[in-house]
């Protein structure tokens, strides 16, 4: 842990990382554009593959591949089921299965329309650059880094999402020590009843696994009972289900179309609500204190990075109902997406991230050890 | 004294009077104003009146010789229907009928003024047009095969590209006199690939004037018929400026892969410690090996 300067190999602190893959999965989410999409997705990729620590198991891959799943999923469906967008385009017909009257609004088969098709792999290449953007996030700065930065108010769920993190990669090792114990004493350990065999110890083991491994966080600190008033619990308890709820309202006024009714519900409740939650986790926190074990330190790459995936961010939300803009491609009628030299250029920015932050230290060990 | 049950109760009543003033402030509908929306409607021609399309028009199937309607109005619950009640025969009069397909007659309603959203738009005059399709194609294909159609998630935004922006917007308050009655119009009869022509412009009249021009056939289309060619279905490329913007991001994206790539071969992998390997078992049928260190042999 070096305290000298900021460029030097180091770790950069979890929560910039995870603040660029925020960001750039808000990017994506307000474009429907393929091109911009497919930016995203690239610069994602680029940045993870430049600065993930060596050692680190390869997360982006699994999101790139459940991401290629979706895509062909949403293709199939479209091909077969023929509700939605109607085109005008036919590229080939399916032999149409009749349903009964009941289910009259489906429909299977039938004519496969350009429009339809492009309808939904757009749709889908959004959702799957969401997941990259947030699997970059993860693959660069581990979610385990990041729950050493909860508030303190906050260490019933730090300790359950540390043992749900560990849940699932504990289960897999089980599931692998228990099958080769069974192989050694002869069963075969691959038919039905063997995996039905299986699943009982594979799952108390986890779990016992797991729960040893919140005992030795709460050991450590991580979940200590901090002697408060009754009233300043209370006080903070109330503010945080107000908070919580209001910020939930607020975004569900966001969200939907704006009208005389939601008007309220909008911005002002979703600030009003993200206020009151911050200042229930302040109230919360005061009189609990931390030591500052190895820290990461924030300095000036961490705010770089944060600052090139909101900005973008922000823009597009902005000029989101902009035509010139090119967020949303149309598909009926079909047309080329348009796209905008100046967008493109702001949609670079994310990928800047990979330059301008300092290599990670086992990499740079690796890199700077002669071969 | 406070016992654990009467805490809950109070925290149970807090939460569901925080909850109750939450959702009354949202859904509390304002008295003052009524709320609509501005889209288009689908009609069906039952005996010689406008009957409101039940079902979504990719469901219906119109029959050979009826007459399917749309209107774009504003309304908050009950839509106007199309003004003029043509019958079929005067729209198909001079579409002969052809065998194995059927004739659908179509009539469209672009609303009066106080129906459009853009005060300075030309609303098209209405048009009725006779569509000539296979037996099973269903009203958002009749719809199709005549003019142009913008869609949005299934729901029909705009006809033969009006409006130009916009798809069922939700409208605050519903203008003065949207509900007055309406006084019926000429509706021009086209051939298919005309577009509609040009009607009034919607600032300049009082609600009842929707006098739209009564001419007849082609000569009432301004543009020309290959601007609104049912055939042009294909992606249209936006004349002859260079699209830069595709280009530069293409090219872009391009880039950003090729150095992915590139740092991912130079990526050095991670050192692993060399494993002590176990002695190998010497059968005896083999021959034997010369004593060496197992680590040292690279078989």
């Amino acid at each position: 842990m070096t305290t000298g300067r900021p460029m030097l190999p180091r770790l950069l602190h979890p929560l910039a990382w995870w603040a660029w893959g925020v960001g750039l999965a808000v990017i994506a989410s307000r474009t429907t554009n393929p091109v911009l999409l497919l930016l995203v997705i690239t610069s994602a990729v680029l940045v993870t593959v430049a600065r993930q620590e060596l050692g680190t198991p390869n997360v982006l891959r699994v999101f790139l591949i459940l991401g290629l799943f979706i895509i062909a999923f949403r293709l199939v469906m479209a091909i077969v089921l023929g509700a939605g967008i109607r085109g005008r385009t036919v590229l080939f017909t399916l032999p149409e299965v009749p349903l009964p009257e009941l289910f009259s609004t489906i429909r299977v088969g039938g004519p496969v329309t350009a429009e339809r098709v492009l309808y939904a792999v757009y749709d889908a290449l959004q959702l799957t650059a969401i997941l990259v953007a947030i699997g970059a996030a993860n693959a660069l700065a581990s979610p385990r880094r990041v729950l050493r930065y909860l508030p303190a108010t906050l260490y019933d769920l730090g300790t359950a999402a540390v043992v749900a993190l560990s849940y699932a990669p504990q289960l897999a090792d089980d599931a692998l020590r228990v099958r080769a114990a069974r192989r050694l004493r002869g069963h075969d350990g691959r038919s039905v009843r063997e995996v039905a065999r299986l699943t009982v110890p594979v799952l108390d083991s986890s779990l016992e696994r797991s729960l040893e491994l919140a005992a030795s966080m709460e050991s450590r600190g991580y979940g200590r009972a901090v002697h408060r008033s009754i009233g300043r619990r209370r006080v903070g308890s109330a503010l945080t289900v107000v908070g919580t709820l209001g910020a939930v309202i607020g975004m569900y006024g966001v969200l939907v179309p704006q009208t005389d009714q939601t008007a309220a519900l909008g911005l002002p409740l979703l600030l009003g609500g993200a206020a009151l939650a911050g200042a229930a986790l302040f109230v919360g926190a005061r009189r609990d204190h931390r030591s500052a074990y190895r820290r990461d330190p924030w300095k000036w790459p961490e705010s770089v990075v944060l600052l090139v995936a909101v900005l973008p961010a922000v823009l597009l939300v902005v000029i989101g109902d902009w035509e010139g803009a090119g967020l949303a491609t149309s598909v009926q009628p079909l047309a080329w997406p348009t796209v905008n030299p100046w967008v493109v250029l702001v949609l670079l920015l994310p990928a800047l991230a990979a330059f301008v932050t300092p290599m990670p230290p086992a990499r740079a060990e690796a890199m700077g050890a002669p071969a | 004294m406070h016992t654990a049950y009467s805490q809950r109760r109070r925290v149970v009543g807090l939460l569901v009077s925080l909850l109750t003033v939450a959702f009354s402030l949202g859904f509390a509908a304002p008295a003052h104003a009524e709320s609509g929306y501005r889209y288009w409607s689908a009609w069906a021609q039952k005996d010689g009146a406008w009957a409101f399309a039940t079902k979504a028009a990719a469901q219906l199937t119109p029959a050979d010789g009826s007459v399917d309607g749309w209107r774009y109005q504003v309304s908050a619950t009950v839509a106007p229907a199309p003004r003029s009640t043509m019958a079929f025969d005067a729209i198909c009069a001079e579409t002969p009928a052809a065998d194995g397909k059927k004739r659908v007659g179509l009539v469209l309603d672009f609303g009066r003024a106080i129906d459009a959203a853009d005060p300075a738009a030309q609303i098209p005059a209405p048009a009725a047009y006779c569509v000539v399709a296979e037996p099973d194609a269903t009203s958002a294909d009749v719809l199709a095969l005549a003019t142009e159609v913008r869609e949005d998630n299934g729901m029909t935004c705009a006809i033969a590209g009006y409006p130009a922006k916009g798809c069922g917007d939700p409208v605050a308050e519903l203008p003065a006199g949207a509900a007055a009655g309406e006084e019926p119009v000429d509706v021009a009869v086209l051939a298919i690939g005309t577009a509609p022509g040009a009607g009034a412009p919607a600032t300049s009249s009082a609600p009842t004037s929707s006098a739209a021009p009564s001419t007849s056939a082609a000569s009432a289309a301004p543009t020309t018929a290959a601007s609104s060619s049912p055939t042009s279905a294909e992606k249209d490329d936006e004349g002859s400026s260079f699209p830069w913007g595709l280009t530069l991001a293409l090219a872009a994206a391009l880039a950003l892969a090729v150095a992915a790539y590139v740092l991912n071969r130079r990526k050095p992998r991670p050192v692993t410690p060399e494993v002590t390997r176990q002695p190998k078992v010497i059968m005896a049928d083999e021959p034997t090996l010369p004593a060496d260190d197992d680590t040292t042999r690279r078989s």
